[in-house]
């Protein structure tokens, strides 16, 4: 089983929105993990007009998804989705490292 | 005979000049009493006495995101502390279990943290495996660095203007003697305990400072009393990862309003819906002195464990802490304290004393 790190489309495009609204043309979107949150490890996402030197970057549907390297050992495998409408969660990390992941779904333990 | 391998403290020569009878806890040899236990828990109890505590560790942590991981990492409110201030907070897992307690202390420009004994190098790697790009430079202090504590509740008055005068939660970078100390005062369950980190090479001449000031030295004897007398939680017997900070009774270092933390839903679940297991629990006996991991037994139902054992001058009997089930730990609770051999009374009692 390949061991990257995916996007949706509907994910994807979602992203490329946010950043035209903040009128960005070249830039990643940055997927990671920081320490924190109820079950320890907490799921971090931002648009990032630069590409750090430690980064793996991974193109998909039209985006490039910039993962440092040591978030890159506890994502591999995950799939980045959006879920919207009135009960959507908006982006959600589908992550098969993740043993359990707190009640709200932003953090997990591995 | 095999060489001795106990780690000594940086005044072990000290405290052997000073007649010192040493003890060995937890592989550290450390003073058991200088001269009488009972002077030394009178002094920490009603005045104020002298403990060498550098047998805990000590990190000292830079970077501008420093105090933001250690609050998304431990169950008390620290991103609002300022140089100046610090604060006793627990490192939890995911499942809010106790990695440690540790003291942490905003100075200028770093925090120090105090560890327990032997478990720097585990809150370390703790830190180092949640830092993700983290601005955090953490730096392992314990060789290079002593630890002296003033215990009891008049500090101030033991010792007129040898020290600057904190409030709890309280920290200062000072000079004493001539020698630069960091000095944090806490108040961890009614004990009031002054901490002054220096060197470890200067430690001595503050030592002698503190004494000649006034100061009796206590040992671990009559620091157990006291420790068991107010409830205390100590790494290894109360503390670690079997336990939460709930059932140790540290709920003076958990904030439930901060946010999430590692740990946090299920320290609030446990609170929220009453799900706290055990207490940790006073029992007094009459009968001798309960044996560490004796059993506790209610009409031949197991409900605890023991975990320490000391004498309690205020009781005038034995006094062990020990983790009792929850709606077994009422104050007057009769239980028997059970080992393979030999079984005797016990009956909880309201900490602290």
């Amino acid at each position: 089983m390949p061991l990257t790190i995916s996007v949706s489309e509907k994910a994807a495009n979602k992203a490329i929105d946010f950043a035209k609204k903040e009128n960005l043309e070249d830039f990643g979107l940055r997927v990671g993990v920081k320490g924190g949150g109820c079950s320890g490890l907490t799921y971090t996402l931002s648009i990032d007009p630069e590409i750090r030197s430690d980064d793996k970057v991974i193109e998909e549907n039209g985006i490039k998804l910039l993962v440092d390297r040591k978030s890159y050992v506890f994502l591999a495998g995950t799939i980045l989705e959006y879920e919207d409408g009135l009960n959507g969660k908006g982006f959600v990390f589908n992550n098969p490292n993740a043993k359990t992941s707190c009640g709200c779904g932003t953090s997990f333990s591995v | 005979m095999g060489k001795s391998t106990h780690k000594v403290l940086p005044l072990a020569t000290t405290h052997e000049r000073a007649g010192a009878f040493l003890t060995s806890v937890d592989g550290w040899q450390l003073p058991a009493r200088y001269s009488d236990a009972q002077l030394e828990y009178s002094d920490g109890k009603y005045k104020a006495a002298l403990i060498d505590k550098s047998q805990t560790g000590r990190v000292r942590i830079t970077g501008n995101d420093a105090l933001d991981l250690l609050n998304r990492l431990s169950t008390n409110k620290l991103d609002n502390l300022k140089p100046g201030e610090c604060a006793q907070t627990i490192l939890t897992s995911n499942k809010g279990r106790i990695i440690d307690l540790l003291l942490v202390s905003q100075m200028d420009d770093s925090i120090t943290i105090v560890t327990s004994p032997d478990t720097a190098t585990k809150v370390i790697d703790w830190i180092d495996f949640y830092t993700f790009g983290e601005d955090i430079k953490v730096e392992d202090i314990s060789q290079e660095t002593a630890l002296l504590s003033i215990v009891g509740p008049e500090p101030y008055a033991s010792i007129d203007n040898v020290i600057p005068t904190l409030d709890p939660d309280q920290n200062i970078k000072t000079v004493v003697s001539g020698i630069e100390v960091e000095i944090f005062r806490t108040n961890l369950l009614g004990l009031s305990n002054i901490s002054i980190l220096s060197d470890a090479s200067k430690v001595s001449g503050l030592w002698e400072y503190f004494i000649n000031a006034g100061l009796r030295p206590m040992g671990e004897e009559a620091s157990e009393m006291l420790r068991l007398e107010h409830g205390i939680p100590r790494y290894g017997r109360e503390l670690g990862e079997a336990f939460n900070p709930l059932e140790a009774g540290l709920i003076s270092c958990i904030n439930f309003e901060k946010g999430c933390y590692t740990g946090q839903e299920v320290v609030l679940r446990l609170k929220t819906y009453n799900k706290i297991q055990k207490h940790l629990s006073g029992i007094v006996t009459k009968e001798g002195k309960p044996a560490i991991g004796a059993r506790l037994e209610i009409d031949g139902k197991d409900v605890g464990h023991i975990t320490s054992v000391a004498p309690s001058p205020v009781l005038g009997e034995n006094l062990a802490l020990g983790y009792v089930k929850s709606g077994y730990c009422e104050p007057d609770q009769k239980l028997v304290i059970r080992t393979k051999t030999e079984s005797s009374q016990g009956r909880v009692v309201q900490l602290p004393l």
